[in-house]
């Protein structure tokens, strides 16, 4: 017997919208191992509705940019919550070292004065529609 | 202990032996603004389809 259950778009969507409303008024925190470089903060609403397809799409409200960071090569970030709750958590890097995300150029340098998230977008596919 | 899956014969709350249905993609662009007022941009993306890790 084939293994087909299936998760429609409305579902997935409701899903997603879920999990990211719990990011309203949190950070993205960029990391050099466990050292904070900069804090990015989420809007008071942190994503804008998800889209109804599969994958639903949520694109990130404007965010809030960082105060002077601390220079250094990021290589982790995290999503905080409010409440201080690290909700996701993911590693970042070159392409060659196989990271969860990968960026041409991780380094924020000592000229830095301020770093900003632009064009976020969280795309989730839960499981085949029905 | 959970029911055992008449599928694969694992219990159904094994979650760790194979990966789990889905998929996730996140993109952005980090946004660095330099001292002389310059602003350098470097996109960020990565997509998991194993969502055990």
């Amino acid at each position: 017997m084939a293994k087909n259950m299936t998760v429609g778009g409305a579902a997935t969507k409701a899903a997603l919208d879920a999990m990211l409303a719990r990011l309203g008024g949190g950070v993205f925190r960029l990391r050099s191992s466990t050292t904070t470089l900069a804090n990015v903060g989420f809007n008071a609403t942190a994503f804008a509705g998800a889209t109804m397809a599969v994958p639903a799409v949520a694109t990130a409200n404007t965010m809030t940019p960082s105060g002077v960071p601390t220079a250094g090569t990021i290589d982790n970030g995290q999503w905080i919550t409010s409440t201080a709750v690290v909700d996701i958590s993911f590693n970042i890097d070159t392409s060659g070292n196989t990271p969860d995300m990968i960026v041409s150029n991780p380094v924020i340098p000592g000229t830095a004065t301020s770093v900003t998230i632009s064009g976020l977008t969280y795309s989730l596919e839960i499981g085949p529609t029905p | 202990m959970g029911q055992d899956n008449e599928q694969t014969g694992r219990a159904v709350n094994d979650w760790t032996t194979e990966p789990a249905l889905g998929r996730v993609k996140v993109s952005f662009t980090l946004e660095i603004t330099h001292e002389d007022g310059s602003v350098t941009k470097h996109l960020c993306e990565g997509v998991m389809e194993n969502l055990n890790g």
